[in-house]
């Protein structure tokens, strides 16, 4: 009982040691990125313009991620608080949903789930062409016909 | 959800990952909601940072001064904070939804439900919290029915692109309706939330005890289980107005109402239509004239425009350009990617000017065709580091040879006579900075670069311009070395302290990582300018000795653009409004970069200039020697020109029954049929003193081939921007290019000796047609280039013009501009002349000699010898 917390003690600090190395690595990896990024938007004389960018993306992201994680978290928080632990029901009764239809409707929710967590990047508003750069060329090659296209389906 | 289906069907293995994710949330509910929270929250994160321009125009909006006509916002609204607000209703939905669901599940599968094999029901608490989150979602839906109020502007369903009759009169309310309805829906919701067991009525009963102060303590307030019936019927009612207001109602209307009455019920939103795209496309400002042919022109007249003939283009890119690359590449790492329209003023003699409108090419160095044997990490990025010089080429005359005439030419750059010399500069025309610079070099290191080959040798050189990071140190070769993946960097022996590394070198990247709000025009030119460089530069360190002049900027035409203008047509484009409202220059030996303000009426222009307050400047600050340079962007010119083929129709009959629909017409260009391209040309308007650059394109009915209209965009000075709009009368037929191009094709002569050239080893490929408009006339140039099938090194072979009913080929454009207008055809080059309309019955083995009478002139001989000096 004792060597088992003791070994578990270990394997965390081993945790603890390659999480702090591998954070660092990633600030060093960031900050080097965006240092040898300053310096070239500097010598072009736009360095202003890069802070800016660099301000809103950060304070966006951070805004955002920091609110849904709080939001997130404070649910899940709170159903820890306020789940069942254990059930005060008769075993005979028919009360309630059975088996086949609690589990159709927890994989139901879970694929609701799984479908957001892996397509939210791709769901977002497909209104994304206000001012985007695009790579190619600006406009598309005329087609000629005057149809308008719709973006609502 | 149409995204998500067709994605699954490309790659089915999704769909396993799916199931697989969903049992896992099954089996183990509470971890792996935990580990969803942070990526979900991850994920928010990264795309809502990636949507930073949207926020950022939010902040500063500036007014359009213009609202719009159903809610009655300015369009600023529409275009800064609606993407906002769109975004943000994306994310509330999105963050409570999963949130729902995610409790849901964990207190559906909490109690060990599942190996007990029954749910029994939820706890109060648990309700509570359901009925929270589920209350916030419907807030946040609330929000959603409300922005879909705005986006009906946007909605396609009616005749034109905008909100129509149906939409304002069924959809708008019906949004109204649901938003409100889930507003208290939600209400009622988080009413249970937070007070549960307390109904809405006891609690009035009970303010009403409390109210008439009967107790000497708070009375007691009643409470009994919560009863679901409110709330059932308010999701029924929500429910069905979805189903009927949202999907039923407006099918109906749109078939009951509107459509046996479509064009009384939809004028006024034909109306809004039309005004809205043609701000949005700023063709309000085109100025609209009659054009009438009266086909009264002599040669006096073609002496009189003297300078629209010496203009007119026979070369156009694609011979140019293979011409280049077979005479001018000089060594196979060297490549001319593309040949650029500019006019420049010569200065005679005499100090008049004369401006010729010319094709630029650029002579760039292309890493790729280096041999692979000397692909090597110093070569790649110490000695081939940039290309040298351009050529300019007349775009109207030919060298005897039929090759292209070259104002300057070769790695010598030599020009064709004293008055290039004097007019255009050439100074050392590296290019350290162009469109096909893709690699990172460094420069002043102890590796001389490769400048130029001279016979057999090469010209070696250092780069002495300011671009350049210093990588003299360790710690700055290390950043870098790591930043860009190139360890060689840390151990190559050639740096020196002074060494500095070029990179983003490639224009367009360059351009668009500075500015990345901006859309950018395909196509980039080159200028070769003599400005004083203090000028263009706006550090003040710009001051460096000039002992390497350098003459080459690129100049790149930048947009803004947004999809939110309110009933505007996108037609075929992702955007519906657009301006012209930057122009850059890039130094090509520098690398310095400036942005100019083209059209400082632009709202979305100014709200970057408030948010990016020292990146723009004022066009007047452009060099003079740069600002003759500016055109009309063709990219621009082709949307606009391509909405008003639709959108000239103001009125709301004509436009509802597609009266006046006009289309490009097309041209058979190399064998292949094409859409004629704008094309710019120097010409006197009918309405102006003196020529001009402008920018053309000719329009033709959609069923027909008569032209119709043609649209004219000027470049020069202060008449830069303004558009004239020259409309042909209706009952007047004006010859199309495809029935011009007919009529060069099935004329006996020249028919018979395109297909002779046609034959084994040759091809006889027609060029751009070009409809020149000259007094009030109109003349038609098709050049004809000859070339081998093998080896191609095109030469022009012979010019075609036709005026009215005539058509003249000859060896050059002078000599079929003489057989047409003139009287006596030069005796050395007999052109080929057809009087059209008269004596169809002509054999066409015989010379026209006889329908040169019906000419009137005896003496003009309109000789049309099957022409014999092949």
């Amino acid at each position: 009982m004792l060597r088992d917390r003791k070994v578990s003690r270990r394997q965390v600090s081993y945790l603890k040691w390659a999480t702090l190395m591998l954070t660092t690595f990633l600030v060093f990896n960031i900050a080097m990125f965006f240092w040898a990024e300053g310096l070239w938007f500097q010598e072009v004389d736009y360095l202003s313009v890069f802070w800016l960018r660099l301000k809103t993306q950060i304070s966006l992201g951070l805004f955002f991620c920091l609110t849904s994680l709080g939001v997130l978290g404070g649910n899940l928080w709170l159903t820890q608080k306020w789940a069942y632990v254990k059930v005060e029901g008769d075993r005979r009764s028919r009360q309630g949903i059975g088996l086949r239809w609690l589990l159709l409707i927890g994989l139901g929710l879970g694929l609701l789930m799984a479908v957001q967590l892996l397509y939210q990047g791709k769901l977002r508003p497909v209104t994304g062409s206000q001012v985007t750069p695009s790579t190619t060329a600006a406009c598309p090659p005329p087609s000629g016909s005057n149809q308008t296209q719709c973006r609502y389906c | 959800m149409q995204v998500l289906l067709s994605q699954l069907a490309a790659a089915p293995w999704q769909g396993v990952l799916l199931l697989v994710v969903a049992v896992g949330f099954v089996i183990l509910p509470q971890l792996l909601s935990a580990i969803a929270a942070v990526l979900m929250s991850l994920g928010f994160g990264l795309v809502m940072s990636g949507q930073w321009l949207k926020f950022l125009t939010a902040l500063r909006p500036t007014l359009f001064a213009q609202a719009d006509p159903v809610f009655q916002r300015d369009i600023s609204f529409y275009i800064f904070r609606l993407p906002v607000a769109e975004l943000l209703e994306f994310w509330l939905a999105g963050l409570l939804f999963f949130s729902l669901i995610m409790v849901t599940l964990i207190y559906l599968l909490s109690g060990k439900s599942l190996s007990q094999g029954r749910f029994y029901r939820f706890l109060p608490v648990q309700q509570r919290h359901l009925y929270g989150l589920a209350g916030s979602l419907l807030l946040a839906t609330s929000f959603g029915h409300w922005l879909t109020r705005y986006q009906l502007l946007y909605f396609t369903q009616g005749v034109t692109y905008g909100a129509s009759y149906t939409s304002v009169h069924v959809n708008l309310p019906v949004n109204t309706g649901l938003s409100l309805l889930a507003f208290s829906l939600a209400l009622v919701m988080l009413w249970r939330t937070i007070f549960w067991s307390v109904s809405f009525g006891s609690l009035l009963e009970w303010l009403t005890e409390v109210g008439h102060h009967r107790h000497a303590y708070l009375p007691p307030i009643s409470k009994h289980p919560p009863t679901l019936r409110l709330l059932f019927w308010g999701l029924s009612v929500y429910g069905l107005l979805v189903l009927l207001g949202g999907i039923i109602a407006p099918v109906v209307v749109q078939r009951l109402v509107v459509q046996p009455n479509e064009l009384a019920r939809e004028r006024p939103y034909i109306e809004r239509s039309i005004a809205f795209t043609r701000s949005a496309f700023d063709l309000d400002n085109i100025q609209v004239e009659f054009f009438e042919p009266d086909y009264a022109l002599t040669l006096q007249d073609l002496e009189q425009n003297s300078q629209t003939i010496n203009n007119i283009r026979v070369w156009d890119t694609r011979p140019l350009l293979e011409s280049n690359r077979q005479l001018q590449q000089i060594r196979l790492y060297y490549e001319f990617l593309d040949a650029d329209v500019d006019r420049y003023s010569l200065i005679r003699d005499d100090g008049t000017i004369d401006r010729r409108q010319v094709l630029i090419s650029a002579r760039e160095l292309n890493y790729e065709q280096v041999p692979t044997e000397a692909k090597t990490w110093v070569n790649e990025h110490l000695i081939y580091t940039h290309g040298y010089g351009f050529t300019i080429s007349p775009v109207n005359t030919a060298a005897d040879s039929g090759l292209p005439d070259y104002f300057i030419q070769d790695i010598a750059h030599v020009p064709s006579s004293e008055v290039v010399r004097r007019s255009i500069p050439v100074g050392e025309p590296r290019i350290y900075f162009g469109e096909l610079t893709d690699t990172y070099v460094m420069t002043r290191t102890r590796v001389e670069e490769l400048d130029y080959p001279s016979g057999s040798d090469n010209v070696y050189n250092t780069y002495g311009g300011r671009a350049g990071i210093t990588i003299g140190s360790w710690w700055q070769r290390l950043l870098f070395a790591k930043h860009l993946n190139d360890w060689q960097m840390l151990f190559t022996a050639d740096f020196t302290p002074d060494t500095r590394l070029l990179f983003r070198r490639n224009i367009k990247e360059r351009i668009e990582t500075i500015a990345p709000f901006l859309r950018f025009d395909a196509d980039p030119y080159l200028v070769v300018a003599d400005v004083d460089q203090t000028d263009i530069e706006k550090a003040p360190e710009a001051v460096i000795k000039r002992d390497e002049p350098n003459y080459l900027y690129w100049i790149i035409d930048a947009y803004t653009t947004s999809a939110r203008y309110p009933y505007s047509d996108p037609g075929s484009y992702d955007f519906n409004y657009i301006r012209n409202s930057v122009k850059i220059v890039v130094d090509a030996y520098h690398g310095s970069v400036n942005f100019y303000v083209a059209d400082a009426t632009d709202p979305i222009i100014q709200t970057w200039g408030k948010l990016f307050p020292n990146m723009f400047q004022s066009l007047d600050d452009l060099p003079p020697a740069l600002r003759e340079h500016i055109r009309y962007p063709q990219d621009f010119y082709q949307v606009q020109s391509d909405q008003l083929m639709t959108y000239h129709m103001t009125d709301p009959q004509v436009f509802y029954n597609r009266e006046d629909q006009w289309r490009a017409p097309s041209e058979i260009y190399a064998k292949e049929s094409q859409v004629v391209e704008p094309y710019y040309l120097i010409m006197r308007l009918p309405a102006q003193e003196s020529a001009e650059f402008i920018l053309l394109r000719p329009f033709t009915p959609a069923q027909r081939n008569n032209l119709v209209a043609w649209l004219a965009a000027s470049s020069d000075g202060d008449r830069y921007g303004q558009m004239l709009l020259y409309r042909f009368p209706k009952q007047e037929l004006v010859f199309g290019p495809e029935q011009i191009e007919a009529r060069i094709n099935q004329d006996p002569q020249i028919s018979q000796r395109i297909s002779l050239w046609d034959t084994q080893g040759s091809r006889a490929n027609q060029g751009n047609l070009l409809v020149i408009p000259i007094e009030q006339s109109l003349l038609y140039v098709e050049p004809l280039y000859l070339e081998a099938e093998q080896n191609r090194l095109p030469i022009l072979a012979r010019v075609i013009v036709v005026y009215q009913n005539r058509i003249a080929m000859a060896a050059t454009l002078e000599q079929s501009l003489e057989a047409v207008f003139g009287q006596n055809p030069p005796p050395s080059a007999p052109p080929i002349l057809r009087e059209l309309g008269e004596n169809p019955a002509t054999d066409e083995l015989t010379p026209l000699i006889d329908s040169a009478g019906a000419d009137g002139g005896a003496d003009t001989g309109t000789v049309a010898a099957p022409d014999s000096e092949l």
